[in-house]
Formats: C-alpha cells, sequence, structure tokens
C-alpha cells in the first residue's frame, strides 16, 4: 500500500470534515479499501476509520421497522434472527459474502457505499423497501436504497456525507436471495436476485424484485413487480413475471459470465426466489 | 535381493502412521522460506512488465536509488532487449522494509516501445498475426509426428466413428507459500539460501554454477516448503536475484514472489486443443486414431500432452504443434500432458462406445492391456453403484440430473539412482537418518523414520530425520515425477540394513550366537534359536562404547517400481436450469505398489482427486487479448476447489506388489474425464472443453433443444 | 522516514506493543515485526485464509486488518493455541487424521476451526464445511481437515 494518514474521529461531523477533503476514504470493515489500496487501485492520502464513533452500529426494531446501524458488521446481519425472520432475503445475501473471515469485518455500510452493482446486501434491502441515512457536517438527509446508486461504484453521496444507518420499514410476509456463482462460497455475484412478497390469502398484496450485477445499478424489476401484484402465483405469471424481470435487465459481459447467460439467469432466479417467498409467507 | 518382506510381517510399514514434523506444522513452529527472518535482512521486489510486448528503450533507476532505506537497485533486463510477457523482470530493488522496496519499484521509470502481442493460440495462430518468435513462422513449432501402424487400413476397419475436438485451457499452480529465496553470504566464498524448492540439490547446483562457488560451500535449506506441485525446480530468476542483491547489499535477502507474479511467471500447465478422429470395430476394438493437437506453453515453452492414451489402438497418428504466446512459460505441473490427454481419450472412448452401443466400462476393458487397472474397473464400478447409472444419457424431466462416469490414468513414478544417504546408531540408543531430499508435503520424512524404525524394532518418534538442507553433502534428486519415495526409500532401507548388521555384528558375542542369527524385536534384539537370549536396544547400542554406526545405502532396483495405474468414477448433478454443476462422489482406485505409509499415501490420493476437479469444473487462466494481461491473476477470479466443492471421496489404495510406486501425480490424472463423461451420462450432451462451467452446460443444453 | 504510530494491544493473552505505519496490515505485524509467523501469507487479499486469526473473539483475514486498528484490541494466532505442555485438541486432531501435508494452510485452518467450535461445540460435517470455505488448501483434498474437526469436536464438548 501506498503510505497514508489515518484518523479515528470520534464524532460524525469530525469523520465528515475529514472526509470531504480531497484523497481522502473512509474505513469501515476494509474488505473493500484495504484491497483496493493493495492493488493501488485506491491511493487515499487520508484514511478516516468510522470504528470510533458510537452508535453506527447494531440492529434494533422500531415498531414493525428495523434499524441496522451501518457500521453492522455484515455476520451480524446474517445471523440476526429478526432480518432472518423479516427480512430473510437480506440475511441471505449477507451471507454470501465472502467468508467467515470476511464477513467478520466487512460492514453493510461499507457494502453499500462501495457501490459494486454485485453487491449482495443491496438486492435484499431494495426489495425491503430500505431507506438510507445520510449524515455529514452540515446535517442529514435520507435516499431510498433505489435513488442511492448512479452508476457502477457510484452513489448520490456528496463529499463528506457518510451513510449511517439503514432503516427497513415493515417486514414482507415472505423473501428469499439467490447469488448466481460457480463456487459455493468466496464468488462475486455474476447475478443476485431478491424477491420479497406480501401475501393475502393467497393473493400477492405486493411484490418486490431487486436485480443486482445485470444492470450498472442494481434495479428493481417493477414490470415483473406490477403483474404479480393482486394475482396469485400461476405457473403462467411465475413465468412471465421471469421474463419481464430479464426484460428488465441490461448486464454486461465479462471474464466471469456472458450478458446473455446473465440474462437467462435472471429470468430463472426470479421465479425461483419468488416461488420461494411466496412458499414462506 | 532386497526386498520389504511380506505384509504378515510388517509392523509399520504399510500402516498408518501419523506424520512426524506435523507438530510443528499445527502449532505455527515450522520455519518455511516466507518466515524466515535474519538479522538485518533487507527485502527485495522485483519491478515486471505489464506490457506483454515491448522492447525496453530505456531504464532509469535514480529515483528509486534516492529512495530512503533502499539499499540496492539492479535492473534485470539489457536496455534494447525484449519483454515478451507480462510479469517479465525488469528490474529488482532491496530495502530496509517491504514496504520501502514496494515504492522503491514504483520509483523505476521505464521506457517501452510497445510491439503488438498475441497472447492466445486462436491469435497467434490466425493468419497475418504478428510473429512474437523469431524462430516460429506463425508462431508455431515444426509439426511433432508420432505414427504406428496404418491409420487408412484401420479406418477401413471401422464400424464406427468419432470426430471431435477437445480443449483444455491453462492452468496453474496456485501453491500456496509462493516461490521465493532469502539468501545470506556467510562471506565472499560461502552462500546460504532458504529456499521454497522441491530440489534443494539442484537449486545448490545452479547457484554454485551461477555464481562460480564451489558446490560445497553453497548451502540450500528447505526444512518445509509451502506446495510445488511441479513449479519449484530451480531457482528462477527470482532466486538469482536473491543472491545477487545479497551479495551486492552485504546483509540477508529475502524474495517472494507476490500472488499476482506467482500466476504469471512462475509456470503453468498448458493448454490443449485436439482434433481427434477414431474408429472401432464392430465388436468394440480401438482400431484407428487420428489427431491433430496443439497447445500453447507461453512464450518459449512446449505443450506436450498424452494421445492417444492408456488404451491400445493398433494404428495411430498423432501430430503435434507447439503454439507461441506472449505469456509466461509452462512448467511442469502434476503429471505433465496426462490429466489434458486423459480428458481428451476418455471422453473419445465414451463417444466411441456410445455409437457402439456399448457400455463405456466393457468398451474400456476389451480395449485395456493393464491387467491391474481391469481388477480396478470392476472394484469402482462396484463401488460408485454403476448399475444404477442412466441407461439413456439426460433422460428424464426433472431439473436436477445425475450421471456417472469413468476415466483412466497410468503414470511411472519408479524413482532413480542418484540419492545418497546415511543411518547412524549412535551409543545412547538414539537413530539419524540424513538425506538431501526435501519434503514437499508429501510425508517423505515420515516413510524415511518408518522405513529405519521398522528396520530396528523403534518407533518412528525414535527416529531423528534430517531431510531439506545440502550441507551434509547427501545429494538427492527433485521431487518431482512421483520420484521421491521410490528413489529415497530403498537407500534409505539399504542403509538402515547395513547399519544393522553392523550393530549385529558388534554384539553377537555379548549374545554367544552367530550374527545370522539375531533378530530385531520391538525395541530388543534376540537370538531366533534361543528367545531367552535378549536384550534391549538400547543395551545392544551402549556396546559401542564411544562410537557410532553409521551406514549408507544403495539404490536396490527391486526395492521399487514403475508403473502407477489407475482409474476412477465419479457421479455428478447438474442443475439444468442454471447449468450448475456438483460432483457428488468420485471413487479413486489407484495403484501405488506399495505404500509405505497408508495414511500419507490416501492424503495424496485425495488431494490429487480435488486438483483434478478443478482442472474439470473450475480453473482457467484468462488472457485479455486487447491489453494482454492475464485477467484473473489473483485467487478471487482464479478460482480453485474449496471446502464446499469437494464431493465424497472415496480412495481405494489398491495394493499391488510389494514395491515402491511414487504416488503424487497418478491422482490427478483420471478426474476430468471421469467427471466429463458423468456430466454427459446426466444431461445427454457433451461438453468438450474444460472447465465446464455452468454457461457451457447451459448453451449445450440450449443447442440440444 | 515514515511516521509510526504506536500500538498495544494483547496478543495470546499478553500484552504487546508495537511501533507501525499506518500502511502496514497486521499480519506484516505479526509477521514481520513481531516474528510470529504462524500466520501465512497465501494472497494477501482475502481469498486464501491463510493469515486467519482471532480478532475479539472473531475470526478474520489478519492480512485485511491494519495494524493501527488492532489497539486495544485481543488477538489470538496460532502460536498460543497450544499449552506448554500439551497440544489443542483441534492440533492432535489435525496430526492423527493426517489433516496436512505441505502445512502452510494448516495455522489459519486450525484458527478457522477454533473459532468454529468456540462457537458452536457441536458442528454438524455442513456446517464445518461452510465455516472453513473461507481457507483454501491445495494439497489435501479437504476431507481429512474436516474429520478432523468433527473429531476434536468430540473431544472438547465431551
Amino acid at each position: 500500500m501506498k503510505g497514508f494518514e489515518f484518523f479515528e474521529p470520534t464524532t460524525l461531523a469530525e469523520a465528515s470534515r475529514l472526509f470531504a477533503q480531497e484523497h481522502a476514504q473512509l474505513l469501515a470493515g476494509g474488505t473493500d479499501l484495504v484491497i483496493g489500496m493493495k492493488a493501488l487501485t485506491e491511493t487515499p492520502q487520508s484514511v478516516i476509520s468510522l470504528q470510533k464513533i458510537p452508535g453506527l452500529d447494531g440492529i434494533t426494531t422500531e415498531g414493525d421497522g428495523i434499524s441496522i446501524g451501518a457500521m453492522t458488521k455484515v455476520r451480524e446481519v446474517e445471523l440476526s434472527a429478526d432480518i432472518q425472520n423479516h427480512h430473510t432475503a437480506l440475511a441471505e445475501g449477507a451471507s454470501e459474502i465472502g467468508s467467515i473471515q470476511i464477513r467478520n469485518l466487512a460492514t453493510i455500510g461499507g457494502n453499500i457505499a462501495h457501490a459494486s452493482p454485485a453487491a449482495d446486501t443491496v438486492a435484499g434491502l431494495l426489495v425491503a423497501d430500505a431507506q438510507v441515512d445520510i449524515a455529514s457536517a452540515d446535517g442529514e438527509r435520507s435516499v431510498a436504497i433505489d435513488e442511492l446508486f448512479t452508476g457502477p461504484g457510484q452513489t448520490v453521496l456528496a463529499p463528506g456525507e457518510i451513510i449511517t444507518r439503514f432503516r427497513l420499514p415493515s417486514p414482507a410476509s415472505g423473501s428469499h436471495y439467490i447469488k448466481h456463482k460457480i463456487r459455493e462460497v468466496m464468488d462475486l455475484a455474476f447475478i443476485g436476485v431478491a424477491a420479497a412478497v406480501n401475501l393475502d390469502n393467497g393473493t400477492i398484496t405486493d411484490a418486490r424484485i431487486g436485480l443486482a450485477a445485470v444492470a450498472p445499478t442494481p434495479i428493481r424489476a417493477t414490470e415483473a413487480e406490477n403483474l404479480l401484484r393482486g394475482n396469485e402465483l400461476t405457473a403462467e405469471l411465475l413465468q412471465q413475471a421471469g421474463e419481464a424481470a430479464a426484460a428488465a435487465a441490461s448486464p454486461i459481459s465479462d471474464l466471469r459470465c456472458s450478458a446473455e447467460h446473465r440474462k437467462e439467469m435472471v429470468d430463472v432466479l426470479t421465479r425461483r426466489t419468488l416461488q420461494e417467498a411466496v412458499a414462506r409467507a | 535381493m532386497a526386498s520389504w518382506g511380506e505384509a504378515s510381517e510388517s509392523r509399520l510399514i504399510g500402516k498408518r502412521v501419523t506424520r512426524l514434523s506435523g507438530k510443528d506444522k499445527v502449532t505455527g513452529k515450522a520455519k518455511y522460506t516466507f518466515d524466515i527472518n535474519e538479522p538485518g535482512m533487507l527485502y527485495g521486489r522485483i519491478l515486471r512488465s505489464e506490457t506483454a510486448h515491448a522492447t525496453v528503450i530505456g531504464i532509469d533507476l535514480s529515483e528509486a536509488e534516492a529512495l530512503p532505506g533502499v539499499k540496492a537497485v539492479i535492473p534485470l533486463i539489457e536496455v534494447g532487449n525484449k519483454l515478451r510477457y507480462q510479469g517479465q523482470e525488469i528490474a529488482a530493488v532491496a530495502a530496509e522494509t517491504d514496504d520501502i522496496a514496494k515504492d522503491a519499484i514504483r520509483r523505476i521509470h521505464v521506457d517501452l516501445e510497445e510491439l503488438p502481442h498475441v497472447v492466445t493460440e486462436d491469435d497467434a495462430m490466425v493468419e497475418g498475426a504478428p510473429q512474437i518468435r523469431e524462430d516460429w513462422a506463425g508462431n508455431q513449432s515444426e509439426p511433432n509426428v508420432r505414427e504406428d501402424g496404418d491409420i487408412n487400413a484401420g479406418f477401413d476397419e471401422a464400424a464406427v466413428e468419432v470426430e471431435a475436438t477437445y480443449h483444455t485451457p491453462v492452468q496453474t499452480h496456485v501453491c500456496l507459500e509462493t516461490h521465493g529465496h532469502v539468501a545470506k553470504w556467510e562471506d565472499e566464498q560461502n552462500l546460504t539460501v532458504w529456499a521454497s524448492t522441491q530440489g534443494v540439490f539442484g537449486v545448490r547446483n545452479d547457484f554454485a554454477q551461477h555464481f562460480e562457488l564451489p558446490a560445497n560451500q553453497v548451502r540450500v535449506i528447505t526444512e518445509h516448503m509451502g506446495g510445488g506441485f511441479g513449479s519449484k525446480f530451480g531457482p528462477g530468476i527470482e532466486g538469482r536475484t536473491a543472491v545477487e542483491l545479497a551479495r551486492i547489499t552485504g546483509k540477508a535477502v529475502k524474495l517472494m514472489l507476490t500472488r499476482k507474479a506467482e500466476h504469471l511467471v512462475a509456470g503453468n500447465r498448458p493448454s490443449m486443443t485436439q482434433q481427434v478422429r477414431a474408429g472401432a470395430t464392430s465388436d468394440g476394438r480401438l482400431i484407428a486414431y487420428d489427431m491433430k493437437g496443439y497447445g500453447t506453453g507461453g512464450i518459449s515453452s512446449g505443450a506436450g500432452f498424452t494421445g492417444p492414451y492408456v488404451y491400445h489402438v493398433p494404428n495411430s497418428r498423432a501430430e503435434r504443434v507447439n503454439v507461441a504466446v506472449n505469456a509466461g512459460n509452462q512448467r511442469a505441473m502434476r503429471a505433465p500432458g496426462h490429466p489434458q490427454g486423459a480428458f481428451a481419450m476418455d471422453s473419445l472412448m465414451d463417444e466411441l462406445a456410445e455409437k457402439l452401443g456399448m457400455d463405456p466400462v466393457e468398451f474400456r476393458r476389451i480395449n485395456d492391456p493393464n491387467e491391474v487397472r481391469q481388477a480396478q474397473y470392476t472394484l469402482g464400478a462396484q463401488e460408485i453403484g454403476w448399475h444404477r447409472r442412466n441407461t439413456v444419457p439426460g433422460a428424464g424431466t426433472s431439473v436436477k440430473k445425475r450421471g456417472m462416469g469413468v476415466g483412466s490414468g497410468q503414470w511411472g513414478g519408479g524413482g532413480g539412482r542418484g540419492t545418497e544417504a546415511r543411518v547412524t546408531i549412535n551409543a545412547d540408543g538414539t537413530v539419524e537418518a540424513v538425506t538431501g531430499t526435501q519434503d514437499i508435503g508429501t510425508g517423505i520424512r515420515t516413510v524415511i523414520a518408518m522405513i529405519v524404525a521398522e528396520e530396528f524394532g523403534l518407533e518412528t518418534t525414535d527416529v531423528r530425520v534430517k531431510v531439506g538442507d545440502s550441507q551434509p553433502g547427501l545429494p538427492s534428486g527433485g521431487s518431482g515425477g512421483s520420484q521421491t519415495t521410490p528413489s529415497v526409500a530403498p537407500v534409505i532401507k539399504t542403509a538402515a540394513a547395513a547399519a544393522k548388521q553392523k550393530l549385529f555384528e558388534r554384539i553377537a558375542p555379548l549374545l554367544d550366537a552367530p550374527v545370522g542369527d539375531l533378530r530385531v524385536g520391538t525395541g530388543t534384539i534376540y537370538v531366533v534359536s534361543d528367545r531367552t537370549k535378549t536384550i534391549t536396544w538400547k543395551q545392544a547400542t551402549g556396546q559401542l562404547g564411544m562410537e557410532s554406526i553409521s551406514e549408507g545405502g544403495t539404490w536396490e532396483e527391486d526395492l521399487r517400481q514403475n508403473g502407477a495405474a489407475g482409474t476412477q468414477f465419479a457421479e455428478v448433478e447438474i442443475d439444468t436450469q442454471t447449468g450448475a454443476i456438483r460432483v457428488i462422489k468420485i471413487v479413486a482406485v489407484q495403484d501405488c505398489g506399495l505404500a509405505i505409509n497408508r495414511l500419507t499415501t490416501e492424503s495424496q490420493v485425495n488431494g490429487g482427486v480435488i486438483m483434478g476437479l478443478g482442472q474439470a469444473i473450475l480453473e482457467e487462466r484468462f488472457m485479455d487479448p486487447v491489453t494482454g494481461r492475464m485477467l484473473n491473476a489473483n485467487l478471487e477470479d482464479y478460482k480453485v476447489p474449496g471446502t464446499l466443492e469437494i464431493p465424497e471421496i472415496k480412495s481405494i489404495v489398491f495394493d499391488t506388489h510389494r514395491k515402491v510406486t511414487g504416488v503424487g501425480e497418478p491422482p490427478c490424472i483420471p478426474t476430468p474425464g471421469a467427471i466429463a463423461n458423468a456430466v454427459y451420462n446426466a444431461i445427454g450432451v457433451r461438453i468438450r472443453s474444460l472447465p465446464i462451467t455452468p454457461d457451457k452446460i447451459l448453451d449445450a443444453l440450449a443447442e440440444k433443444a | 522516514m515514515a511516521r509510526k504510530s504506536h500500538v498495544q494491544t494483547t496478543i495470546n493473552g499478553e500484552t504487546v506493543e508495537f511501533l507501525c505505519e499506518s500502511r502496514q496490515s497486521l499480519l506484516e505485524v505479526l509477521r514481520d515485526e513481531l516474528y510470529l509467523t504462524g500466520a501465512k501469507e497465501g494472497c494477501n487479499n482475502g481469498n486464501c485464509g491463510a493469515c486467519s486469526v482471532i480478532l475479539d473473539g472473531r475470526l478474520v483475514n489478519s492480512c485485511l486488518v491494519l495494524g493501527v486498528e488492532t489497539e486495544g484490541k485481543s488477538v489470538e494466532t496460532i502460536e498460543g493455541l497450544a499449552d506448554p505442555d500439551k497440544l489443542h485438541p483441534i492440533q492432535d486432531a489435525f496430526l492423527e487424521n493426517a489433516a496436512l501435508q505441505c502445512g502452510i494452510c494448516t495455522p489459519g485452518f486450525i484458527m478457522s476451526a477454533k473459532a468454529l467450535l468456540d462457537s458452536n461445540p457441536n458442528p454438524t460435517e455442513h456446517e464445518i464445511r461452510y465455516w472453513l470455505a473461507g481457507n483454501l488448501c491445495r494439497c489435501t483434498g479437504y476431507d481429512k481437515i474436516v474429520k478432523a474437526v468433527m473429531d476434536a469436536a468430540k473431544e472438547t464438548s465431551a
């Protein structure tokens, strides 16, 4: 790594001020930043650790909703009973990141802020309709998760802005996340699909489908969702939803996977996640 | 005639014995080359090319030299010479810390004139491709042709024919400890090097020659090393660079390769593309085989592979061409040439069998001259449950489909001369065995201890084994070709036997018996005709007073044998919607001659199978035609098997004779063919290109539909 | 000369102080400054697990942790596992099951196994494989490693 100055601020305001300067990067768990610094794709002159700022981690329930601090370890998200029960797709997504070693360091805030279209927690947050709380030295604001990303590795965060919290409003009846990969663990997602449904007597009152690694940003398959809303899940509807989701995807070909293969898998995995989500509901 | 004796007489040999040196490894005490720290040691790093093909116009070392903490900077290529692959060495630095060394290489400025490159065989062989090797027009070597019989007559006799093309990509070894050395000049004429190597004496001799030192003044030490798989013979440029930096600075220098450099320059298994046409008679005999094949071993090395392989075909023609690309050169990788050849041959066999309407195992029986494998087919088929196999490949409508397949392999492993060893008995009863071989993870240390312990009636923990150091001056060959055990074991055995004989001669008068009547028991020596006459081992050796007995051994050919036959059966499951492939079970029946330590032999078989599995479904070097670089020079996108990829493995150590044969390589040969055949049996479409990945499966299924 | 930070940690139960640059990873500090070479460098970017240590009770890749991040924290490495007079049951189990060949991945696997058994004393085979999936081995084919951990679990939970 190239040399850098290391800061451990104890307040968000201080962190934000430092982060707003040029050539500064935030250190949450280090599993993206430290790898980037070793590869020299990241060469910050200042590294600002968030680890000493109180109140940024932890999972709490607020009525029907769940609040996840941005510095919460991915492993904690994976193991949280509340998240497993009410936002299963998110817990499953968290469990797909790297290895246990990685998940004990990585944070959900880091996974989202790094803004890879293939991030494993993003699809689960999309279908949970998560709100992203953001803080800076100038104040706070909140952004819906599906408005956070502007491109691969890019977000709406202004200089100095730090993600502090994810608020998941209300649980789905059932949700599921599937990551398409080659090895069982330690693989980046070729694609990631999450589906969450709310059921009332067998009718889908709400459906949310989140797709990762198939477009420049993570996306919701809104056409597919519209097809499902208000209906029962028949085999025919399932097929239509899968096709609609695949149509929403605009994946690239890369050394991991071809674009055609990715599109095909969006169809297959949308159907599988929907079936499982409905079964769990 | 020397012999290992009957199995019933063996107390240790052929049994499962805990590995010596294991304790140091499980406690973290074992020092690998990467772990060596010498007082005042400097860190060496190499600047490597990021360009695939360029002429060096200028190298400016001045900024690096000026960096505080840098003690030496040297060029590794002359201006005017060419860089011919990503990773090739440009210059090297020695500095007080590893970080300063890395800072320094970033401050070396190189002026390059880029040249056109080709990094895939297809691009290299196309008409009009840039010629990247002066001596190879069209980037191809002269064809090498081998012929047997008359293929035209053979094809005339054939009732069925198959024409197919099989392909395997370049694979890298992925030793978990990268290549590297710690070099230290004791004085101007004496050099010590800790090396992560499979050949202590080979490295020693290379350094002695290159640095013009007497061989006995170069000491190479490999007490432990973190994997070689064929890639760690000879010091390489990085080894000579470490020694040179140490010479210039007067300090010890540690120079280890990064994981990226390891993928790029530390060797690889060459690729293979085989176009085959083969025929069989109506009664199931292979009759004709015509193959044209090529592969790349990098910029200046070859790409050997077997074909025809294992099965007998009386009329054959094989034409091979090596293709040059701007990439790092091949180095022997676990059974060089065999696994890729086996994949092609075993796939071909199954394709022919299908045309004949024959069971693949039955078809192999007719064409396999090896009696050992005939028995192995029976055993393996039974163990996997071959009768449960799909009769119609791809039958059924379930999303997940299962199938079984078979593959075979043949290796040498008979060892050779060149090992010197010494076994010493001390007066206090302690025993030492020394030889210059290296334990690269095979467990040869333990094997040596077992042989000596068996000979003396002791426990393995009573024997102090010293390997991996050239200083005692007892050479041994490199640990490759599955040669270690068959080369070393006979010499150790005869040395121990000679030492025992000398001890017997000393104590025979004490027991008032002829020397020929003495035997060892467990910790005792007794007279076979009168068991009341017995003394303990310590009492016997106490007779030596102030002396020791120290004997060398000889390489008795009767104690080892060439030829390790193997066969494997695989069961796989394919998700026909996602293309995901899961290997469920592998049965590996492996002839390893006399397995001295059954525990380590089983480990070798398991490890070989997993490496074969990696070749079958995961591993591939990706080259970017545009930049000329390797796209997956890391362990994220170069995928090796992990704990969740492993199938149930049933290893059957198939003892055939009481002679030692090496087993390091044979078990990785049959695996890819067995898996590929199992995939066909499961889904009814054949993947002829490794690795078998989900996208290939889905493409093949789509084509069939 | 780059600025170094003073860091105080607990390593294998003992208070340890060291100086390091902010860019030195915990792995580099352990191996190059403290000469605790049990943790190994296999890939240097979190993909092989050979550098695994236990940090504040959690299994991590020490190559991804900065040395300066460990101020006030506790680190367990392979060197601290055995008692002076006997090995840890996991270490014994690895030896008895021949769960190692070249052995370079072994310290990482053993620390991973320890972290597993600390949190789940009676894991199933699948749980063991899943937990160990962040550790690579090129020699053994893994099955003896898994068996060793199962044996160690029986031993420690007995």
